[in-house]
């Protein structure tokens, strides 16, 4: 009981519906796209190992320039939902500063980071599972989150499995 | 509380011997309540799961431009349901390719999603509806539910309406993109039925 941490916050509150679904939110193998009722956009992907590859791949060709803090900080952390340039800065906040400074991930047509974010997770998880066939797409949004978001979410996401 | 209770079996041989009612102690043992209290708790500590989220599944359709590969929908077999703001919900029969078909006022209707006299009434007397019909090989023919949700619908509509097409046993239904057609009629009947 003394060794036990809890779940990192999430960044939002999301009421999510209710419906007549009995299927489980998995616990492995899941990558989690959050939508609050605002419609800021957040990813997490399970699993540290993921998380470690994801960031440095980021790190990488994007040329974030983080330090080893704060991959750690996104590897023990949970959802994100900033522009990835903003990353750096987002990553040194505090867990408080974060709930109310992210913005969420853009989704413009022109620079869709979540599709970004999605590749690079399929990338992360094919490198530590062998493929990323298992790989699950979850949307979990606010029960009071415009639709036009949820769509502009799902277009990345076309054919592939989705669950919502 | 939880001690040994010996005193009851002191009255017996002693001097005043039927005379005098036996005392017993008015004492009661505990601990085997209080055994069982641990093991509920211990049970119940280790069965319980903390509340986790519901999926459900959605599949997408493949994004494609050929036209050959996209499935065409009949227009006797189509149900068309609108998502509106203020949760909602409208429908037409069909996919509305005839421009003249909203000259039938009774043509583009006003729902809800309540349990009796909403949406679920309509898609189950449509399904029902549609069973009747045969396909060219003589089969009854599946009813294809258009799901379109317009710019004031919120998340919660959507996956309301998934819901019904699960409670309904829906095989095929689609979530297609709203027309300007569709968002017209919905103006409209928003402004007549007093929706802000």
């Amino acid at each position: 009981m003394l060794a036990t941490k809890f779940k990192p916050d999430e960044p939002v509150v999301v009421v999510t519906p209710s419906s007549i679904n009995t299927s489980l939110l998995p616990d492995a193998d899941v990558m989690l796209i959050t939508i609050d009722k605002d419609g800021r956009v957040f990813f997490s992907i399970d699993g540290q190992k993921k998380r470690q590859k994801l960031i440095s791949d980021l790190d990488e060709s994007y040329k974030l320039g983080l330090t080893e803090p704060q991959k750690t900080a996104f590897i023990l952390g949970s959802s994100y939902g900033t522009d990835i340039k903003d990353l750096k800065r987002t990553l040194e906040m505090t867990p408080d500063e974060q709930k109310t400074q992210q913005k969420g991930i853009p989704l413009d047509s022109a620079n869709n980071e979540l599709g970004v974010w999605l590749e690079y997770g399929r990338t992360a998880q094919a490198a530590i599972e062998g493929n990323s066939n298992k790989l699950k797409y979850c949307i979990k949004a606010d029960n009071q989150t415009p639709y036009p978001v949820i769509k502009k979410c799902s277009i990345p996401l076309k054919r592939r499995r989705s669950r919502s | 509380m939880a001690e040994m209770d010996t005193s009851s079996s002191g009255g017996k041989g002693k001097k005043h011997g039927g005379t005098k009612s036996k005392k017993l102690s008015t004492r009661v043992d505990m601990t085997p309540m209080v055994d069982l209290g641990f093991l509920l708790i211990t049970f119940f500590m280790l069965t319980t799961t903390m509340a986790k989220p519901k999926t459900m599944d959605l599949i997408m359709p493949k994004d494609t431009e050929n036209e050959e590969e996209k499935n065409k929908v009949k227009e006797s077999t189509a149900l068309t349901i609108l998502l509106g703001k203020k949760n909602q919900v409208y429908y037409y029969e069909g996919l509305a390719q005839d421009p003249n078909a909203s000259s039938n006022p009774d043509f583009f209707q006003a729902t809800s999603f309540a349990n009796k006299g909403g949406i679920r009434d309509v898609i189950i007397r449509k399904r029902d509806e549609v069973a009747q019909l045969r396909n060219a090989k003589g089969q009854p023919e599946d009813v294809v539910v258009m799901i379109k949700a317009d710019d004031g619908a919120v998340y919660q509509n959507f996956v309301d309406i998934l819901d019904e097409m699960a409670i309904n046993r829906i095989q095929k239904y689609a979530t297609v993109d709203i027309t300007d057609q569709d968002k017209t009629w919905i103006q409209s009947t928003e402004t007549a039925n007093g929706i802000k």
